[in-house]
């Protein structure tokens, strides 16, 4: 608390230079950032909606010279598993953010609160497979999978991402901030520990759980690597290895291959802009999961 | 510490402290099921397969350190791994000033810093398919850097993804764009924590905002930077994404790297026992690397 109220008057105090032309610099600098940003995704935009012939026009055309709604339908329809890919992801994140934030907030709420001999020891073990690189575990990981039937099957890819560490640190520091006040009423009242958890911490755990569930949501969404691994089918493929196999499917059909990556672009990306305040926070300290 | 009527503190019985383990590990189960196997499981049999040749089809078999000696003859390993060095040594350090700079800039009280913000994260929050087949398009010879380049009169149509020299120089540009906005964050949260009072001094001392950026905020977010140059060095020796949506490791094996060879060995070739000596050689290289960084760049500030 002492911290934090201390950084908070500093950031009052701080001053900031008012010389016009650092201004002027920053806000050139602040421009160019925003249109090397912006521009790939608003030329794909574009792009989605142009012709066969024109998207192949050189010099290529900025605004395409007709609005071809029929590339977003045709995605759907031409390529026949499109809406099944999109089914499958939904899938996954769905059952990813029911499971996950289940299960990590009750085990974040066992290392905040609870007492039991291993708690350190399993708590930096967990820290430190942060360190082992993802790769490292595909083959072993695969041959799991491939013991218990699941290679080739959506659970062969929901089941491992449930190992995921970085919501059990989380929710962990999260409940580590909420005052121990909170659940001494409730036990004075003689509330078992789980119905303390369920009916007093849950509730007041709602932001942290939302700024999860879009850091959650947007892993699972995006997920390439571990689905490429297990999944072989078309009619098996997320969003993303949709997408990515579109490039060969069409003999690059660029128009088409853009309209598809709307699909996949504009749920995530609405999302962020509409929680910006939840997602931001909890991307920052995630980025240490990288 | 209930205290009962009288005045005694009623102390724990053993039975309750068993009572009390037993729910916070009910509370633990659930999680810990799948780190246990898909973890510290995988963790074994990974080290396990390394000293096996196996392909799936026959049982392994137990051949000592083949694999990794094998590896270290393997002209393509050592060549992604040199790849992936020199990858890690141009993209580290220009996304870590990119990110730097970003973060002061929306340190300042500019107009629209929340529109600049959402907008320089856009390019992360994307999945790596979306903006790798975006770069692809955006790259074609007929695609339009190349028509930006002849606007401005360079008149070439450089084959961007498809020549050996320009391919990686393309992927490295490209994770640039799309990861610098995430150590943005990070630099953004620590440079909250400057004390403003240097730079007031500074200022009373005559000192303008870049000698200020340059001697005040860059020593005072060593650990930030460190944490940023650590993430950055993790990621990038892992990349995997690009090259296997963008060039699968061509033109010429030019942008093959660790992870993709690994993928190739293990579940194109299926040589499952290679592999997994590929993954631990990637892992001691990767936590090598962070040890020498972490002698020369951790240090604490002090003020």
């Amino acid at each position: 608390m002492a911290t934090i109220a201390r950084t908070q008057i500093l950031a009052v105090q701080r001053p900031r230079p008012q010389f016009r032309v650092s201004r002027v610099v920053f806000l050139t600098l602040a421009v160019i950032f925003t249109i090397l940003a912006l521009m790939p995704f608003l030329l794909t935009v574009s792009g989605s909606f142009k012709t066969v012939s024109e998207i192949l026009d050189w010099p290529p055309t900025i605004i395409p010279a007709t609005l071809r709604w029929e590339n977003y339908v045709e995605v759907w329809t031409n390529s026949r598993y499109f809406p099944q890919w999109i089914g499958n992801s939904v899938f996954l994140a769905a059952f990813h953010l029911l499971v996950y934030l289940a299960t990590c907030s009750l085990a974040g709420y066992a290392f905040a609160r609870l007492k039991f001999p291993g708690a350190t020891v399993l708590f930096l073990a967990m820290l430190g497979s942060i360190m082992v690189p993802g790769q490292v575990l595909w083959v072993p990981k695969f041959l799991i999978i491939n013991q218990l039937g699941l290679v080739d099957n959506l659970f062969g890819i929901a089941l491992p991402d449930l190992a995921e560490v970085f919501g059990v640190f989380f929710m962990t520091q999260f409940f580590k901030s909420l005052p121990k006040e909170l659940e001494e009423a409730a036990s004075i009242d003689g509330a078992s520990t789980f119905r303390t958890f369920r009916q007093i911490i849950l509730p007041n755990a709602y932001p942290a759980l939302a700024a999860l569930a879009i850091l959650r949501f947007q892993g699972e969404w995006n997920a390439f690597q571990w689905p490429l691994i297990v999944v072989r089918s078309p009619d098996h493929l997320t969003l993303p290895l949709g997408l990515a196999s579109f490039q060969g499917l069409f003999g690059v059909n660029w128009n088409w291959v853009l309209a598809g990556a709307m699909f996949n672009a504009v749920p995530i990306i609405l999302l962020v802009v509409f929680f910006q305040k939840y997602f931001i926070r909890s991307a920052a300290s995630s980025a240490v999961k990288g | 510490m209930a205290v009962i009527a009288g005045g005694a503190v009623r102390r724990p019985s053993r039975f309750r402290y068993w009572r009390q383990w037993l729910t916070a590990y009910l509370f633990l189960a659930p999680y810990m099921i799948f780190p246990l196997i898909f973890i510290a499981g995988a963790i074994v049999l990974a080290l396990y397969f390394s000293f096996t040749h196996y392909d799936l089809l026959s049982d392994p078999t137990l051949v000592g350190l083949d694999n990794y000696k094998a590896a270290f003859a393997d002209e393509s390993f050592l060549h992604a791994l040199r790849n992936v060095a020199a990858y890690t040594a141009v993209v580290v350090p220009t996304q870590t000033a990119v990110a730097l700079v970003m973060a002061a800039i929306l340190d300042q009280k500019l107009p629209f810093r929340r529109f600049f913000r959402v907008a320089w994260y856009l390019p992360c929050i994307a999945s790596s398919v979306v903006t790798t087949l975006i770069f692809k398009w955006l790259f074609l010879p007929d695609g339009f850097v190349n028509a930006a380049l002849n606007a401005i009169g360079i008149g070439l149509r450089i084959n961007w993804l498809g020549e050996e020299a320009t391919a990686f120089p393309t992927i490295m540009f490209m994770n640039i764009w799309a990861t610098a906005a995430t150590f943005m964050l990070i630099f953004l949260a620590a440079l909250q924590d400057v004390p403003g009072p240097i730079y007031e001094a500074a200022h009373l001392d005559g000192a303008g905002p870049v000698r200020q950026f340059f001697q005040i905020t860059v020593p005072l977010m060593r650990p930030a930077i460190f944490l940023v140059v650590l993430l950055g060095t993790i990621g990038c020796f892992q990349l995997f994404d690009q090259v296997a949506i963008a060039t699968k490791g061509g033109p010429n094996e030019s942008t093959l790297t660790v992870a993709y060879l690994l993928w190739r060995e293990g579940f194109r070739d299926l040589n499952m026992g290679y592999a997994s000596a590929l993954g631990v050689i990637l892992f001691v290289v990767i936590f090598g690397v962070a040890l020498v960084q972490r002698r020369y760049l951790d240090v604490r500030p002090d003020y």
